[in-house]
């Protein structure tokens, strides 16, 4: 055959190859390869390709003979490059991609292309100094200014970020073309100037003729400019310039106006500013008030920008001492309402001036009192509404007793019921303007419950909310005060149905995920089988998939096209999703689902170890969306975040860290892996080492006190065990752990019966083991288990008692963590079940020590899950619904929420927490009878 | 409020903007593409506290049509509830227009609507001036159809 006529069998499956994750067509490939691997045994392009198919059907194994192979070849040819790069990022053989490409661009040092590949390679695996190296290869080698960088030692991100500004730099001014030819150049110039502080540079190019037009009529070269003007402290001739586009240009941005008001304290911005600068200040204030308020005049309720600035005026003027009136403030507010008052965004406009005290707290909640409450039309609505919030906004302490915060709960509903009428005619699609009241209901209720812990509040909130999302279907606001109160209420599968009704997509599960994923693993019935949560925890993760596949194939476009500038944005993005701090809360919580539902063995340990440690020295981004949950609590109460957090703390930073120094730790000393073997055993590159600081073994083994403020009470009791399990347990794993060499041994035997090739590197000894091995020295003496690891489970027991009298959630949250000490036990203690390595260890003391520890903990499990599922039988009964019902009898005394409604959502609510409570109960008991001997 | 050109990292911020108004969700690699090709016609307002309210992601349709045209396109607009009727979406679109004119030489910006959206045809159509081009048949995954609009841009 010909080499073209090859070249047409391999172009179908090349092409589709390439198409990132498309699994459906993999099976094929793989068929077609061989085939045609037949006949051209050789071909290091089908290789690849093949290579490529098997890694995205998980076979990593074969893929791994194929791509050593393949790398052996010191490939040169373009497509077998890109083939090579997606099975190496896919194995995480960064480092081997970037090998692959130096040898490529060695051999072919004319050719630019691979020079370029050999540069990207380096980026994507954050290789700062060996990119820039290369580059500087390139410059040599090309003479073209694009590869030149600055002096500057690109170690870090940063640094990096500074060198491509100096590349973007010194290409768009060697540009025949002048930048002020295009608004588009014109702005990347500038930017770049903003980024590199070549600020006189940048202010020549405004200040021309031609930097001048531009910039007044492209919104963003004028932000730039501002920014720049400002570094370079211009506030005066800022303000100047922001007055004229506001007054004769009409400009409303709100960005101008607050240089506007910057420009009058300049004056007294310097510390040390006497009485002098105090007058002149005062009369500039006075100035721009006069300014400001013709503007507010001129547009009345058309653009609030006006009226706003005159507050933060004011607001600044009052903080500067210059404020001429004391009591204007108060004045401006009622005019902003008067004006602004039937907008939704007023409450939101006026929260940053509202913060007052005594008469002048007085006057407000007066005048926002007399507000009529009679309403006939939306405008009206909206300023009752928006005076409802200021109020609440500003209750003092002694204003929030059960009392009153019962009457304000009643009077938000009562408001709702009457003012729904307004929106009827409205599309199915649209919202409700009626919706804020029940969201201002919503957060009376759950204030109540944090009052009193009365759950009663919580099923009012509940039928008033879903009531609420029946006249708006879109209505996420509700959904989402929703999933958090079902969770409090131990009905997990409803917040769950209202999570997927928002059909979060994309960036969103990074963002959103955690409303639903937050300490999931309490909720969970993998050990019943149902894994519902654990797939939820797969599905959210996909994002961070394909954030790292898109973004470094941007940012290598990006270069490409000259668009340097833009690469550092790219880089920052990705860095953000890639540790995301909510992405690792998740594995967590996804492992700790696992450990129920699979059987614990050392495949399963070997594997989480292994993710596990990538994840422990993440430095990370949290980009969980708290803001978006809808708070009108008053300013001196915890705002409805705090409120509805389970078990009332956060999983932060500091609770990932100690959750997975636990995991870390029993997956280490349970594991045959050291770092040795794994070097030689583990696909990928490792995570890097702390520079000059101790190993990961020796940092995990002690607990940051510092790290427990996420952590309840009972997750603390649960970090003691696992410490003294573990310090318990460490002498003896040292010792009976096989030393490397016969790990690899055995290793190497495995790799060969399953795949017919040898392990790479690794020789099998003539002789063979049988898994024992000799030891120098003698066996660490046994000592009894410590007494913390039996008074544990007892405690437990009392704990679970009173937890199950205060709450079902609590009560799960005991149950559960008894449960994970007790599997955590299993996995520390699954070594020494082999008798041979009992045997030649001279352990038997320590089984005895085992057993009883375990014994003991299975009667208290077996316990607890009876005591479950007695509970939950009396749940989803007649009693259950009918005390929930009549907990809502004051929101359902009359249409539209009727008795027959809130009845419905008793029973769903009553039903979910029924199951969740029997499912839990029977994983228990389902694992204490495995795990019995 | 204030507008300005939206950034890569916006599409974090952008969220809640998304989850109230957009049941049909881009992905995230045209973002990433449309922030990196045309950084100058998208647009975001951010409330006092840096907050995005609303938004507006538009695109340069990249082949010419028959007669050697460029146009423009907006992908989506969206403006949170809670700022509506402060003529955002009005802002945000004759920006991005201008922006679409005046830095490519577009002859004329396309969207498309869903054939219930009323609120967003009258602002398309009487405020903003777009015309419908056609209609297009089961355009949405739930199979409502779209109004295909066009308004021609005007040299400046």
């Amino acid at each position: 055959m010909t080499s073209l006529a090859l070249e047409r069998q391999i172009r179908p499956i090349y092409a589709p190859a390439l198409d990132a994750l498309d699994t459906g067509s993999n099976k094929s490939a793989i068929v077609d390869c061989n085939k045609l691997l037949k006949k051209h045994p050789k071909n290091t392009l089908l290789k690849s390709l093949k290579a490529l198919a098997l890694v995205r059907s998980q076979k990593v194994e074969e893929s791994l003979v194929l791509c050593d192979d393949v790398l052996a070849s010191k490939p040169t040819n373009d497509a077998v490059l890109t083939a090579m790069m997606h099975v190496l990022r896919g194995l995480g053989r960064h480092k081997d991609a970037i090998a692959m490409f130096e040898e490529a661009f060695k051999q072919q040092p004319a050719n630019e292309e691979l020079g370029a590949q050999t540069f990207f390679s380096n980026v994507r695996a954050q290789q700062w100094k060996a990119a820039q190296q290369v580059a500087t290869r390139m410059y040599k080698q090309f003479q073209e200014d694009r590869y030149l960088y600055g002096a500057n030692d690109p170690e870090t991100p940063a640094n990096m970020r500074t060198i491509l500004y100096k590349l973007a730099h010194r290409q768009i001014t060697s540009s025949p073309t002048p930048s002020y030819l295009s608004a588009d150049r014109f702005y990347l110039h500038l930017s770049i100037l903003r980024e590199l502080e070549l600020f006189d540079e940048a202010h020549k190019l405004i200040d021309s003729e031609v930097g001048e037009s531009i910039c007044a009529t492209s919104l963003s070269c004028n932000e730039l400019r501002r920014d720049i003007w400002k570094l370079r402290g211009l506030l005066k001739e800022e303000g100047d310039r922001a007055k004229r586009l506001i007054v004769e240009k009409k400009d409303r941005n709100w960005l101008e106006f607050l240089s506007v008001v910057s420009a009058a304290f300049v004056a007294v911005s310097s510390p040390g500013a006497g009485e002098d600068a105090k007058k002149e200040a005062s009369e500039r204030v006075k100035e721009t008030q006069q300014i400001l308020e013709k503007i507010a005049e001129e547009d009345g309720a058309k653009d609030r920008s006006g009226l706003l600035a005159l507050l933060e005026l004011e607001k600044r003027a009052l903080a500067f001492g210059v404020s001429s009136q004391s009591d204007r403030l108060v004045t401006l507010m009622k005019q902003y309402f008067d004006q602004i008052g039937d907008k939704a965004c007023c409450f939101e406009d006026l929260k940053p001036y509202v913060e007052l005290e005594g008469d002048d707290l007085a006057h407000w909640t007066t005048f926002l009192r007399g507000i009529p409450s009679t309403i006939t039309n939306t405008n009206e609505l909206r300023r009752l509404i928006n005076a409802y919030k200021l109020l609440r906004y500003n209750f003092a302490k002694t204003e929030l007793t059960v009392e009153a915060e019962t009457e304000r709960a009643e009077l938000y509903t009562k408001k709702y019921i009457e003012t729904l009428p307004l929106g009827a005619n409205l599309p199915s699609t649209e919202l409700q303007p009626a919706d804020d009241l029940v969201i201002l209901a919503g957060n009376a209720f759950v204030s109540l419950w944090s009052l009193t812990s009365n759950n009663d509040f919580l099923y009012r909130a509940s039928s008033l909310l879903e009531f609420a999302l029946t006249k708006s279907k879109q209505s996420f606001l509700s959904r989402l005060m929703l999933i958090r109160i079902y969770r409090l209420l131990g009905a997990p599968s409803l917040s769950l149905e209202h999570y997927r009704a928002m059909q979060v997509k994309q960036v969103q599960h990074d963002t959103l995920s955690h409303y639903i994923l937050s300490r999931a693993s309490l909720f969970s019935l993998a050990a019943t089988g149902d894994i519902t949560l654990a797939t939820e925890c797969i599905e959210s993760t996909q994002i961070y998939l394909s954030n790292s596949q898109e973004t470094g194939d941007f940012i290598a476009r990006a270069f490409t096209a000259e668009k340097y500038s833009q690469i550092p944005e790219f880089i920052e993005f990705e860095q953000r999703l890639e540790n995301s701090l909510q992405r690792d809360i998740v594995k967590v919580e996804h492992v700790r689902m696992r450990l129920t539902h699979e059987p614990v063995n050392s495949d399963l340990v070997d594997m989480e170890l292994i993710e596990l440690k990538f994840l422990y020295d993440r430095i990370h981004y949290d980009n969980r969306d708290f803001e978006i949950l809808p708070n009108y609590q008053p300013r001196v109460s915890k705002g409805f975040n705090e409120q509805t957090l389970l078990l009332g703390k956060s999983d932060g930073a500091s609770w990932l860290s100690e959750f997975l120094r636990i995991y870390v730790r029993a997956f280490q000393q349970a594991s045959d892996l050291d770092d040795t073997v794994e070097e030689k055993l583990l696909i990928g590159d490792r995570p890097k080492h702390v520079l000059g600081g101790a190993s990961l073994v020796d940092r995990i083994r002690q607990r940051k006190e510092d790290s427990l403020a996420d952590l309840t009470s009972d997750e603390i009791a649960f970090s003691d065990f696992a410490q003294t399990l573990a310090d318990w347990l460490e002498p003896y794993h040292n010792y009976a752990r096989p030393p490397p060499a016969v790990v690899l041994a055995e290793a190497a035997k495995q790799t060969q019966l399953k795949t017919g090739h040898p392990l790479k590197g690794v020789e099998i000894p003539a002789n063979g083991t049988n898994g024992t091995h000799k030891k120098d020295e003698e066996p660490p003496a046994v000592i009894d288990a410590p007494e913390l690891l039996t008074n544990y489970f007892n405690n437990i027991k009392t704990r679970f008692a009173e937890a199950l009298k205060n709450s079902p959630v609590e009560a799960l949250h005991v149950a559960t963590l008894a449960q994970e000490a007790f599997l955590l036990f299993i996995v520390e203690t699954m070594r020494f079940k082999s008798p041979s390595v009992v045997k030649a260890n001279k352990l038997g003391a320590l089984v005895t020590s085992c057993k009883s520890v375990r014994v003991h903990a299975l009667s208290i499990l077996k316990e607890i899950a009876t005591a479950l599922i007695k509970r939950a039988d009396s749940e989803g009964t007649v009693d259950k619904r009918k005390a929930f019902v009549e907990a809502c009898s004051v929101i359902s005394s009359s249409k539209p929420i009727d008795h027959d409604y809130v009845l419905n959502v008793a029973k769903r609510v009553t039903d979910a927490r029924k199951k969740v409570l029997e499912c839990i109960g029977k994983g228990i008991s389902k694992i204490s009878t495995s795990y019995s001997s | 409020m204030n507008i300005r050109t939206a950034r890569v990292d916006d599409l974090l911020g952008m969220q809640a903007a998304n989850l109230q108004n957009l049941p049909e969700n881009y992905v995230m690699k045209f973002w990433i593409y449309h922030a990196m090709t045309w950084p100058q016609i998208s647009f975001v307002a951010e409330d006092h506290k840096g907050r995005i309210v609303g938004y507006v992601l538009a695109k340069i349709e990249e082949e010419p049509n028959d007669n050697g045209e460029i146009h423009g396109h907006v992908n989506s607009i969206s403006v949170l509830r809670s700022h509506r009727r402060l003529g955002l979406a009005k802002k945000l679109m004759l920006l991005s227009q201008e922006a679409m004119a005046s830095i490519y030489k577009a002859t004329y910006v396309s969207l498309h609507v869903r054939k219930s959206n009323k609120a967003a045809i009258a602002l398309y159509r009487d405020t903003l001036g777009f015309e419908v081009a056609e209609v297009e048949k089961k355009y949405y995954g739930d199979g409502e159809d779209a109004l295909s609009m066009r308004l021609l841009l005007t040299a400046s």
